[in-house]
């Protein structure tokens, strides 16, 4: 018998149907999202010609094998890209980097937990969302400071190897204090 | 237009696979977001580059954030993840209502719940930790016995899917659907009753049955028999006595054989597939539907009722009589299901002497015909039910519709020669829209065996 038409469903036979979920997203969402967020990303960056070849390259492979983990290939060679960006303090693409990058980080962890062909509710994505703007409200709140301050026009381009220093220092200080403000054991 | 067998479900039930221990798996992301977020910081302060210290930092947050959220060990050890379902059927027996819960632990965001409907091709679900605890869903009911209600499987998933456990194990939901059963005005009866007791006019003399002959008095007879008319005319020559003699009253044994070595649908594209919703009536809806009919009626009619089974040697209920022993025909025939047998037997099963033998089958290859021609060949009354529903050959590719045509042409031979050998037919799915195919055939076979017996 013909296997691509075994198994439809005999005319007049009830449809039988998985539990409902409520509204909710194809499982593919996250792999999309890669695609579209990494390849977005190197056209933001200003990448062009081979450099953003390269990107849309990564953020093909990315999607369609996640446990490659060429995501984060992909945010490593757009933030090595981002140095092609003029060092002048704050600009909109920085602030879309910022963004992006974290947003590419998140979308591949999912891709590598989601089946592609299930469906995820919607719900689901709620508090990913609520911890991604909790993360990302400081972070940009801070590099809009910093990266102001320390513009040519800033005041304080003098302050720039110290302001290097305390992001590693301060990066390091946060990673610390989310790891001791573990639930209790 | 396929017709849903008719059919009444069991009572609600309750299922729980065993809680197991949660052991999260980190996920390779969050490696990966430190290693990259550590290179972007550390060339940010080598190149003296703010914005790509800047640019580190939510990554690292991320990534130690997701880390923290692991599900941590308790001083009464790792917490547990289960899960449950329970299903009733619906008002009306048409469907299955079912819910399933599953028990996450803190600190899951998710849970990805992977679920197979009537042995559907499984789904995967992805569901918030409260949904989880309580989905719900349908399955209509399309088929009688036992069937896969649902398979469920699930695991958890972490904060930004940094963590996950290894999926729990398989829990399977059954759900036997007993068969409808239609009335029987007309049941055929054995060649000989050898019962001593019952509702049938049996060949012997004895009591309860109608007049039957006129007889010399023999020593036993009972005196108030005598017919003193009948002694009058008959016995001047030898001066005999002459009793009236009535028939006795016997019941029937009627052995039902169900051939569950094969399931075949309506939908010829779906004997290979097997599927729930693509198959429509199946020849063992039919043979269910039609055993426990007859089973029912022989035991109204105070009849003696077995079950043998041609693909199993252990599924036999012996002959019985009585309202307890129908419930036990009636399950035995309900949790007949596919089996796939494909020995040969070397000779048929032992049935009662003088016993009526059903064989409900497709007849689709030639083990339950050279059963019923044993059975007939041992003098036994043999009616072979046809239960191969009226194939639907839409859709076949040409080299399948030859196939199957050949196959139909050797099922019509060996049914030739099933009749041929004295095995009666019996087709037991009406033409749609119930014509009384079946009610007159069924009365045609109840009149043909009448008789002395």
């Amino acid at each position: 018998m013909s296997g691509a038409q075994a198994g439809e469903r005999a005319p007049g036979s009830p449809r039988i149907r998985p539990p409902d979920i409520g509204p909710a997203l194809p499982g593919w969402w996250a792999r999309a999202g890669v695609l579209v967020v990494g390849a977005g990303l190197g056209a933001v960056v200003g990448a062009h010609g081979f450099w953003l070849f390269v990107a849309v390259v990564l953020a093909v492979v990315a999607a369609v094998s996640p446990r490659t983990l060429v995501a984060w290939a992909l945010v490593l060679y757009l933030g090595v890209a981002a140095l092609a960006l003029p060092d002048d303090g704050w600009s909109w693409r920085t602030a879309v980097l910022l963004l992006g990058l974290h947003l590419l980080h998140v979308l591949a962890s999912f891709s590598l937990a989601l089946p592609p062909s299930g469906r995820v509710a919607l719900a689901v994505l709620v508090r990913p969302a609520r911890r991604f703007v909790g993360v990302q409200g400081p972070a940009q709140a801070l590099a809009a400071v910093v990266l102001v301050t320390l513009a040519p026009g800033g005041g304080g381009p003098h302050l720039r190897p110290l302001a290097v220093v305390a992001g590693a220092a301060l990066l390091v200080g946060v990673v610390l204090l989310v790891w001791r403000w573990r639930p209790n054991r | 237009m396929a017709t849903v067998t008719g059919v009444v479900p069991d009572r609600a039930s309750e299922r729980a696979s065993e809680r197991t221990r949660v052991v999260p798996l980190t996920s390779a992301g969050v490696l990966a977001g430190a290693v990259v977020a550590v290179v972007l910081a550390a060339a940010g302060v080598v190149l003296a580059r703010v914005d790509l210290v800047l640019l580190a930092l939510p990554l690292a947050v991320a990534s130690a954030w997701s880390w923290a959220s692991r599900p941590v060990v308790g001083s009464h050890g790792a917490p547990a993840t289960g899960l449950r379902v329970r299903a009733a059927p619906d008002a009306d027996a048409r469907l299955v209502r079912y819910g399933i819960g599953v028990e996450a632990v803190a600190g899951a965001d998710a849970v990805h719940v992977r679920v197979s409907v009537l042995g559907t091709a499984p789904r995967d679900l992805v569901v918030t930790p409260s949904r989880a605890a309580e989905l719900t869903g349908e399955a209509p009911i399309l088929h009688s016995g036992p069937q896969l209600l649902l398979r469920l499987q699930h695991r958890l998933l972490g904060q930004d899917a940094a963590w996950f456990t290894a999926p729990a194990r398989e829990l399977d939901v059954e759900q036997v659907v007993t068969p409808r059963t239609v009335p029987v005005a007309s049941l055929p009866l054995p060649r000989r009753l050898q019962g001593m007791t019952g509702n049938h006019e049996s060949a012997r003399p004895g009591d309860g049955g109608d007049f039957r002959d006129v007889h010399p008095f023999a020593p036993g007879d009972r005196l108030r028999r005598i017919d003193w008319r009948a002694t009058a005319r008959r016995a001047r020559p030898t001066d005999e006595l002459f009793v009236r003699r009535t028939s006795a009253l016997a019941d029937a044994t009627v052995v039902l054989v169900l051939d569950s070595r094969d399931d075949v649908g309506e939908n010829v594209e779906d004997w290979t597939g097997h599927t729930a919703d693509g198959q429509g009536v199946t020849s063992l809806d039919l043979a269910r539907e039609a055993a426990a009919s007859l089973a029912v009626a022989y035991s109204a009619a105070g009849d003696r009722v077995g079950v043998q089974d041609l693909a199993s040697q252990s599924r036999v209920v012996q002959p019985g009589g009585g309202s307890r022993h129908r419930d036990r025909v009636v399950r035995a025939i309900t949790l007949s299901r596919p089996s796939g047998s494909r020995f040969a037997r070397l000779r048929a099963p032992v049935v009662p002497a003088g016993a009526l033998v059903y064989v409900f089958s497709t007849f689709l290859d030639d083990e339950a015909p050279r059963m019923a021609t044993l059975w007939r060949a041992g003098g036994h009354r043999v009616v072979a039910v046809d239960v191969l529903p009226t194939p639907r050959t839409g859709g076949l590719q040409p080299h399948e519709r030859v196939a199957f045509r050949l196959l139909a042409l050797e099922r019509e031979e060996r049914m030739r020669t099933l009749r041929a050998s004295g095995v009666e037919l019996l087709r037991w799915q009406e033409a749609h829209g119930g014509t009384g195919d079946r009610t007159a055939a069924l009365r045609t076979l109840a009149r043909a065996g009448r008789g002395s017996r």
